[in-house]
């Protein structure tokens, strides 16, 4: 039970750190987008 | 170069070779020799993935890209973060919990003997031959400093390497990674703020970027769908995606960095560390090549940056034409600079308007300076069928040497020298474990001791160091070196990635569907090649697609 619960708290630890990485490329892409449209 | 150039190059390089040998010393078990006995901590994890990446082509000719063609192959790295995501989940767990040495040796877990073979052969093919094109990279610079034939340096080169290499094992290539990367990083910053500093006083760093957006090399970001364009959000997104995914999960030269991880969360920590900085760190060494082409707005831009080549034209019977050449394009140039002029003052004075006629302007001297290169680019062709006509990868190294400061040159071409290591480093290792692990092992010996294995990893080593450099000879004739090596990857990477997709995903696929499908993929993305039916990256999306699709069609008819 123990080892199951924190199975799933280690899960979701690292569900939140790729969505850290996914969000992070979504802001980068936008903001090459900015800079390309600034500088053009 | 000055003596104290000289001096920090050696001290930086053998300071480093040094420190990885102290590191390594006393490695005798395969595990030790191979993995750095799996002990590594995720950060060690994650700069030993970089240093393998990032080699010495990544300063040389990632800067001349900039240079030439503006920011747009920073797109090329779009789908690495996706890749790492998908590595943590599926393949560093998997990898982890079977105990492997290399990659392939779960083919043979899950599939059977050929697959694995197959699979090891189509990366040794691969990785014997882009390693050798890393070796060839830094020995430019030695050939171009020293004045010396590049056969000379590159056999210098690369014997340094092996030595290096064949000492210290997994463990000396880790460590003097996370020592190389942190140099290299300081040393970018260093030299970025250089080539501004360096700019007219009047100059500032926006103007630049001014400059250099109105000449279309802020060119970060093309939404177009296009199949043949090379680098755009899609090719980066998409076929990205599947070659670092290949690269990363299936490449045994980085399989083998991550491996050494003390645990699956070290390892996945690493992987997460590289999403995170890789796209920022090209972006930022692309912009020291947009930053190098500003600055030569100002300053006489060499009609062509490999002086060996100009050299041999000077004293040709195309002297005349050259000198002309060399006139007409200083002539374009002055009228270039005076545009380029006129654009910082719109600029300071905000004059849209301004802005946009001198912008045109500006393209259109561009491009007459660029028709006189080109004509240059023709005559040395003319003079000498075999001669090196791209420049690209000499752009970054003559701004350094001729244009920085003493002490810094020594310190620039030592991380080059330091990148060039660190791959060329993890590269014969993966070969030479791969030859054991999944041949020598596998097929020849079975059942040896740690200490035979050490003994042929060493000798294996020494073997694709020699293949390797005979490799390097020939690859001067392959353009800009950092695109000859991607698509080189692009050739094998797509079907290796199918089978380790396959082999994760569709567990109902047997051994011999997915052997036959490799086959038929290979002959069709090398066909599709050769026909230039579409853009590089996509044939990593094509072999991985063809492999998974042919591999379903024939378990099912199998089946029947």
């Amino acid at each position: 039970m123990n080892e199951e619960h924190h199975n799933t708290k280690v899960d979701t630890t690292w569900a939140k750190i790729y969505a850290l990485v996914l969000g992070v490329l979504v802001v980068i892409i936008f903001l090459l987008y900015i800079f390309t449209q600034h500088f053009q | 170069m000055s003596g104290i150039d000289w001096l920090v190059l050696c001290f930086t390089l053998l300071s480093i070779i040094g420190y990885g040998i102290y590191k390594s010393r006393g490695t005798k078990s395969m595990q030790g020799y191979l993995l750095a006995d799996r002990q590594l901590p995720w950060y060690h994890v994650g700069f030993s993935v970089m240093a393998t990446q990032a080699s010495a082509i990544t300063f040389l000719s990632a800067p001349g890209q900039g240079y030439t063609d503006g920011l747009r192959f920073v797109q090329f790295y779009f789908g690495l973060p996706l890749a790492m995501v998908v590595l943590c989940i599926t393949f560093i767990p998997i990898f982890h919990k079977l105990n492997v040495y290399t990659a392939y040796e779960y083919l043979e877990k899950r599939f059977d003997g050929k697959t694995r073979l197959l699979t090891a052969f189509l990366f040794l093919l691969q990785r014997g031959l882009s390693t050798g094109i890393t070796i060839y990279a830094p020995a430019i610079i030695l050939s171009t400093i020293l004045g010396i034939d590049i056969l000379y340096t590159i056999v210098a080169n690369g014997v340094l390497v092996i030595s290096y290499t064949v000492y210290g094992g997994t463990k000396a290539v880790s460590h003097t990674h996370l020592l190389q990367m942190s140099i290299i990083f300081a040393s970018l910053f260093l030299a970025a703020w250089l080539v501004v500093h360096l700019l007219p006083e009047n100059v500032s760093f926006t103007d630049a970027l001014h400059i250099a957006g109105k000449m279309n090399k802020l060119n970060a970001l093309d939404t177009e769908f296009d199949l043949n364009n090379r680098y755009n959000l899609w090719s980066g997104l998409i076929g990205g995606f599947f070659l670092q995914l290949s690269y990363f999960g299936t490449d045994q030269s980085q399989v083998g960095r991550y491996l050494t991880g003390s645990s699956i969360n070290q390892s996945r920590m690493g992987l997460v560390m590289n999403g995170l900085i890789k796209i920022p760190m090209q972006f930022f060494i692309l912009l020291i090549g947009v930053l190098v082409f500003s600055f030569y707005q100002f300053h006489q831009e060499p009609v062509f940056f490999n002086k060996v080549e100009t050299e041999k034209l000077q004293h040709s019977s195309y002297s005349k034409e050259y000198q002309e050449l060399q006139s007409a394009f200083q002539k374009a140039n002055a009228y270039k600079l005076s545009c380029v002029n006129e654009l910082v003052e719109a600029v300071h004075a905000k004059n849209k308007t301004a802005i946009e006629s001198t912008g045109h302007k500006l393209q259109i001297a561009e491009a007459q300076s660029r028709a006189v290169k080109k004509q240059v680019q023709v005559l040395i062709e003319k003079n000498n069928a075999l001669a090196d006509s791209n420049d690209s990868n000499y752009i970054f190294l003559r701004f350094v040497t001729e244009q920085l400061p003493v002490g810094v040159v020594g310190l620039l071409i030592a991380i080059i020298f330091l990148a060039a290591m660190g791959s060329t480093a993890s590269g014969l290792n993966s070969l030479a474990s791969t030859t054991v692990i999944d041949f020598y092992k596998r097929v020849i010996k079975k059942g040896g001791s740690d200490a035979d294995y050490v003994s042929a990893t060493r000798k294996a080593t020494y073997a694709w160091g020699v293949f390797c450099i005979i490799t390097a000879i020939y690859a001067s004739k392959l353009g800009n070196l950092i695109e000859a090596v991607n698509i080189l990857g692009s050739l094998f990477y797509g079907t290796i990635l199918g089978i380790f997709i396959v082999a994760f995903y569709l567990r109902k696929v047997g051994g011999n569907a997915v052997f036959i499908s490799a086959l038929i993929a290979e002959v069709f993305v090398v066909g599709a090649w050769l026909m230039e039916l579409t853009a590089f990256l996509w044939l990593n999306v094509i072999g991985c697609l063809l492999v998974v699709i042919f591999s379903m069609a024939f378990q099912k008819l199998s089946k029947k």
